[in-house]
């Protein structure tokens, strides 16, 4: 991926599928769920803790996902996150979205990049 | 800490009672701050300063209720000065009214209602306009 750090606005429909895919690999706190997207992006996106806070929150009240305190290797305790059943399901129904959203957007902008050739 | 509990404090100045949120957002910067400080090395003030300089700004963190919270103070605000304009505006054409009455009634030898009361009513919408931006604030739900 090159050029600018992608701003949350560009990915706000698609936060809760990227939080929900990283709890449904491992339980994760935090800031390992942050430190992850950073990692996995090579730093064009970093989700701010604000956002992810906002995020978890919003996902736990639909209860999508719960929380529980744990203990770190060597480190103090963490509240952790853990996909519900539920969360799974919704996981689920956001990648056919996803899917369905990515064609659509290809059928639209690829056309546009051939016709401009 | 007490740097992290006194910036989410500020965060929640709008909600204080919601202890649960509060304690959830500082366990989540605690955290942050344990692992800047166990990974990257940093000493607590250090990490501290980091923690809060990248936690984001409103537009980040959108809280849901924070938000909706803080609109809510804004508009109750905005309300309460409303009422007060209201109050003191009705309040002032009331003397105003009495004033000219008054000084109509005991001044002139002829008693003339009319004038009086044009007097009265041109006052009267100052009040009348206060009260209809009240009321259109009011059914602002938005």
């Amino acid at each position: 991926m090159n050029g600018l750090p992608l701003s949350s606005d560009v990915l706000r429909g698609h936060l809760e599928s990227i939080i929900l895919t990283l709890i449904s690999e491992k339980d994760r706190y935090g800031y390992e769920i942050v430190n992850e997207i950073k990692k996995r992006t090579a730093g064009d996106f970093v989700m701010k803790e604000a956002t992810l806070y906002a995020m978890v929150q919003r996902l736990e009240k639909k209860e999508v996902i719960t929380s529980y305190i744990g203990d770190k290797s060597h480190g103090k305790k963490r509240r952790y996150y853990k996909i519900t059943l539920l969360g799974k399901a919704y996981l689920k129904e956001k990648k056919a979205e996803w899917l369905e959203l990515k064609d659509i957007m290809a059928l639209f902008l690829e056309a546009n990049h051939e016709t401009n050739r | 800490m007490k740097r992290i509990d006194k910036f989410v404090r500020r965060l929640y100045k709008h909600q204080p009672e919601d202890h649960e949120s509060m304690e959830a957002l500082k366990q989540m910067l605690y955290e942050k701050v344990d692992d800047l400080m166990r990974e990257e090395d940093l000493s607590e003030e250090d990490a501290i300063n980091r923690t809060i300089e990248e936690f984001g700004d409103e537009k980040d963190y959108e809280l849901p209720a924070l938000e909706k919270e803080k609109r809510r103070h804004r508009r109750a605000k905005t309300l309460r000065h409303y009422k007060n304009d209201l109050l003191f505006s009705a309040l002032a054409t009331l003397l105003i009214a009495s004033i000219v009455f008054i000084a109509n009634y005991a001044l002139l030898d002829q008693f003339f209602p009319w004038v009086a009361l044009i007097i009265t009513l041109g006052v009267l919408f100052w009040p009348l306009s206060i009260l209809y931006k009240f009321l259109n604030k009011k059914g602002d739900h938005s």
